[in-house]
């Protein structure tokens, strides 16, 4: 805290010598909804040299010599805004961005002709806006942004029932998902099918694959930042869809005209209503459905201060008769407050909660047993922004979490049973951050910044010491508190633009990043119970390094762009698991893990269509993903099971009237790595399977094609009613989800293997509404 | 007890991954073939099963090899192999084939609280080599029939409740093998004693197949106690053995017999308890 006002301080200085400039500063908003427009782009005519994006919360701030100048804001989907304004002393403007007409509005899409993918200074950086996803064809209609970013290059989906997500190699544990600040440890519904971001609570969605800002810290691979409407507060507006298998509905509207609004949007599947048709007891009495509910609110104390609040709370639950359950579930909230202390000097201040329960409960007919896991983090920011001038945007701040882990609690009514009992975990995680937005020259600009994180492993309890065969040699007891083991990392950033002409450029990037909570899962497929432990003694921070460097081409008056990507990685203190590692309610699981380190190199191609009737992209990914571990595949290098070769997707759509739009999607994998036998033999007369190397085959390709169709009813200003179809599979491909080795059926003597694929032909019907 | 607590160990994995499966039932799109797979070939290797049984004062040995995967399960027996049993003592045996494949002996008495040694010559010049220690047999107090409900759709289920003492003197670890009608049941079950050490156990065993079994059918328990690296190569036995989606990536499980073989040595101290289904 003292370090960053000591930062401010000196920054305040800077200013005093700048008394010839001007500061305009304010939020830019949409004029319907009174919605802020992140990442909208604020220039002068006169100097195009000049410009500025607006922060996370609308702000913007931009500081020029005295004058007079016409201010021009874009933003894609909406008319550019201009206005004169005479510079003699700092001007606070809010701009009210009209969005783009209906009648003329071909695709949402539309609008964008800038070439922010050009002129961008960060690097590897995916953003969607939900306008852009709306028609994308998706299983059962629920459109889902997670599933939308594993089509763009570089972000490699972990399969079908899983909606866990692969960047550039690195393990699913290592993206750091945010909802409005919060950490969301399992985004995934219904064993993967859904995500838990219900598209009508989110207004943007940004993916860092490489040199993420510093204010960014905690995981190796990337960061997903999720950000919820802020709702409308101008009027009252209610929207929603009613699909095959869930329903959505959301409220949003002003709590005090131009001072406030809220939103709150809610979803549930009703899939089990299905299995009520079912004449199987078993199936008719078993639970299947989800849950989700976004709140938002926000309020404008006054013209410097505005206070949100927003909280996320879903639950997944499922039973099986009367004899298992599980549930699982999420719960976020963030307190934000944005105070100006200056024109040029923004402070957000979040306190942010966070919490990830499951609980599995077994009817034993002798008594009930019940599993029980939490993890919760209370985290506090302070995120300073400086404008301090065009070509000078300088961020700070800090960050410190407390987070405390309940593994798989073990209880029963039956007292006669004694289980083992798993210790809580405690950790406390700091981190301090500077960094700067610099425009160097009007080719030249870059982001360049240092993240100082500490992670800090504290009691009480009792903590053990392993040899290198996993034993337990050592025991120490600490007090409630108490420091047991303390890491501390350095992780440089940067992003570092080079424009070589208008409309293309070179983009180099690097990043290091910093892992102190692992998800210990042992298992091919990942569960909702899959444990996540903290460093200590023994497992140590996992680091990442990865340089990029990329060439970016706009043709066509930036309606076409082209990209290109390529990527190395290193990482090290990577886990693996020893064979036959139990992970489960194993108090010394330490001991069956393996470290080592890890590669990952690709590039990446992604040409997009933007604006016309026919709209979308095409992207490909080559890539390559090892780990060599002590211990495993006789200390070789080995693939990794996200290793996909070849990635491919095809995404388009297309307006055939004001009525119709048509889209497709297609994708295309190599098979992930896996372990098959080589051979068999036979133990205790039964046939068992003979394994020569680690994932050294391979799953069948992947590939499927989604076909989509919206018929859109009514738009107008206020109304829209739309009808989505979609055929998920649509020419019924065998995907395999597994693949298991048996006795063949037809010939005893023989072993067969037998593939289990899901999800062919899936089709669905949704209404959208919005009034 | 073990039954519960497998059951609790498993359940993250097994019972979701049918879960899963069942996921995509309900959607009716979920579908299983018979696929075409092209598998390393792989160099033969040798497979051994030792078992030395207190009970028979017995050492039986198979000795087999491994196939490659596209070929029919006739697993070749390993002949002619010098095979050697010794402990401590200084009491040294050279088993007899008695079938291709199959070694034997039949021994005086067993050495309670004693490595045995074995060796295995094979006729390439390969040697293999392992050590299993024989451990006092429990005493059984008593064997339950109980029934459960525990099943995946809620079915009856019988399993047996088994009683006895842990010697609190040190780090036990059991194996369970279950006859129905003198038919030994093929499911490995082996547990430690972490949660019970010193104390009087009072274990479940779940009975496979639980649809077949009758009232009046005869059922018996074997508590079989084995060492570390017996336990090692069971537990791992059934944590791999489930396929590429199964719990665990799939790999051999740790084999106490060395020189590069699959397969185990296992010294048995074990004691029987039989009931009647009820």
């Amino acid at each position: 805290m003292r370090l960053s006002i000591l930062a401010v301080l000196i920054l305040m200085r800077f200013e005093v010598f700048a008394q010839e400039k001007f500061t305009v500063s304010g939020h830019v908003k949409d004029s319907q909804s009174g919605e802020e427009m992140i990442g909208a782009i604020i220039s002068i005519k006169e100097d195009k040299s000049i410009h500025a994006m607006a922060n996370s919360y609308g702000f913007f701030s931009l500081t020029v010599p005295t004058g007079e100048y016409v201010l021009v804001v874009k933003y894609i989907g909406y008319q550019p805004f201009e206005q004169k304004i005479r510079l003699n002393q700092n001007i606070a403007l809010d701009i009210l961005l009209e969005a783009t007409k209906f009648e003329t509005e071909e695709v949402i899409v539309t609008g964008k002709k800038d070439s922010e993918n050009v002129t961008g200074t960060q690097v590897g950086v995916q953003k969607l806006q939900i306008n852009e996803i709306s028609k994308i064809p998706v299983i059962f209609g629920e459109k889902d942004i997670l599933k939308t970013l594993q089509l763009l290059p570089g972000i490699k989906s972990a399969g079908d029932g899983n909606s866990g997500f692969y960047v550039r190699g690195s393990n699913s544990d290592g993206n750091l998902i945010l909802l409005d600040e919060a950490v969301v440890y399992n985004a995934s519904h219904l064993l993967g099918f859904f995500s838990t971001f219900n598209s009508d609570a989110i207004k943007d969605v940004t993916l860092y694959k490489n040199a993420m800002p510093a204010n960014y810290g905690g995981r190796t691979a990337s960061v997903l930042d999720v950000k919820m409407k802020e709702g409308n507060n101008q009027k009252f507006g209610l929207s929603g869809g009613i699909g095959l298998i869930a329903s959505r509905l959301s409220v949003e509207g002003p709590m005090v005209k131009d001072k406030g609004s809220f939103l709150i949007s809610g979803r549930r599947t009703y899939a089990d209503v299905f299995l009520k048709l079912s004449k199987d007891s078993t199936i008719n009495k078993s639970i299947l459905y989800f849950y989700d509910v976004n709140l938002k609110a926000n309020y404008k104390l006054g013209p410097k201060d505005r206070i949100f609040v927003s909280s996320y709370l879903g639950s997944d639950k499922l039973g099986l008769g009367t004899t298992f359950g599980i549930d699982w579930g999420n719960t976020t909230a963030t307190v934000r407050w944005n105070h100006q202390f200056s024109p040029k000097l923004f402070l957000n201040t979040s306190t942010i909660y966070s919490k990830y329960t499951y609980n599995i409960k077994l009817n034993t007919g002798t008594g009930d047993i019940n599993v029980k896991s939490i993890i919760d983090n209370y985290n506090l920011k302070e995120d300073f922004t400086y404008f301090y001038n065009p070509k000078n945007t300088f961020s700070f701040g800090l960050q410190t979490t407390y987070h405390q882990i309940t593994p798989g609690q073990i209880s029963s009514s039956d007292t006669s049973l004694v289980f083992r009992v798993l210790q809580k975990k405690y950790a406390l995680e700091n981190a301090f951050y500077a960094s700067n937005e610099m425009k160097v020259s009007s080719r030249l600009s870059a982001i360049y910044g240092l993240r100082l994180s500490t992670f800090s492993l504290l009691g009480g309890g009792d903590f053990y010491t392993y040899n290198t065969k996993g034993e337990v040699t050592n025991t120490t007891t600490y007090a409630n508190g108490a420091f047991i083991k303390t890491y501390v990392n350095w992780e440089p950033r940067l992003s570092v633009n080079y424009s070589l002409t208008e409309t293309s450029s070179i983009k180099l990037g690097y990043a290091r990043n910093a892992q102190n909570l692992h998800l210990i899962s042992n298992s091919t497929t990942s569960y909702p119970t899959d444990l996540w432990i903290p460093s200590s003694k023994n497992v140590k921070t996992e680091i990442s390094n990865q340089v990029s460097i990329g060439y970016f081409k706009n043709f066509a008056e930036n309606n076409l762009e082209f990209s290109t990507e390529t990527y190395y990685k290193t990482m090290s203190n990577v886990i693996d698991y020893k064979d036959a590692a139990n992970t489960r309610a194993n108090d010394k699981v330490e001991g069956e893990l393996l470290f080592g380190i890890g590669r990952a190199y690709g590039i990446e191609f992604l040409l997009k269509k933007k604006t016309g009737k026919l709209t979308g992209w095409v992207g490909y990914t080559l890539s390559k993903t090892e780990k060599q571990i002590e211990g495993i595949n006789n200390n070789q290098w080995y693939n990794a099971r996200q290793d996909k070769t070849h990635d491919i997707s095809v995404v388009g759509m297309y307006d055939l009237s004001k009525k119709w739009t048509l889209s497709a999607t297609w994708v295309y994998n190599t098979g992930f790595a896996v372990t098959f036998p080589s051979g068999k033999y036979m133990m205790n007369n039964e046939v068992k399977f003979y394994y020569t190397e680690r994932n050294g085959y391979r799953m069948p390709a992947y590939h499927r094609l989604d076909i989509g169709a919206t018929y859109t009813m009514k738009k107008s200003a206020t109304r829209e009613s739309s009808l989505n179809f979609s055929l998920y599979n649509a020419y019924g491909r065998e995907n395999a989800y597994s693949i298991t080795f048996s006795e063949s059926e037809t010939d005893p003597t023989k072993t067969d293997a037998v593939q289990t694929s899901l999800f062919r032909y899936v089709p669905s019907i949704t209404w959208n509404f919005k009034y | 007890m073990s039954l519960l607590l497998l059951g609790i160990l498993n359940i993250d994995t097994m019972r979701i991954k049918r879960v899963l499966l069942f996921v995509g039932i309900v959607f009716l799109s979920s579908c299983q073939k018979v696929i075409d797979i092209n598998l390393n070939t792989a160099n033969p290797k040798l497979v051994v099963e030792a078992n030395l049984e207190s009970k028979s004062n017995s050492c039986s040995i198979k000795l087999s090899k491994t196939v490659n995967f596209n070929e029919s399960n006739v697993f070749p027996a390993e002949q002619n192999a010098l095979v050697v049993l010794s402990n401590l003592n200084g009491n040294r045996d050279t088993l007899m084939e008695s079938m291709p494949g199959q070694y034997d002996t039949k021994m005086n008495s067993v050495f309670k609280k004693s490595d045995y040694l074995l060796t295995i010559k094979t006729l390439d010049g390969s040697v293999y080599e392992s050590s299993s220690t024989l451990k006092t047999p429990v005493k059984i107090d008593t064997v339950l029939v109980v029934k459960t409900a525990f099943g995946f759709r809620g079915d009856v289920n019988y399993a047996l409740q088994v009683q006895f003492m842990d010697d609190v003197a040190e780090t036990n670890y059991y194996q369970f093998k279950v006859y129905l009608n003198g038919v030994i049941s093929s499911t490995v079950r082996v547990r430690s004693d972490e949660l019970f050490n010193g104390k009087q156990a009072k274990i479940f065993v779940r009975l496979d197949n639980s649809k077949d079994i009758k009232s009046g059918d005869l059922c018996a328990l074997e508590v079989v106690n084995i060492d570390k690296g017996v336990y090692t190569y069971y537990y791992g036995l059934n944590q791999l053995g489930s396929g590429p989606n199964g719990s665990a990536t799939p790999a051999n499980p740790k084999s106490n017999v060395s020189g590069g073989c699959l397969g185990y040595f296992s010294a048995n101290a074990s004691t029987l308890y039989e009931v009647v289904i009820p």
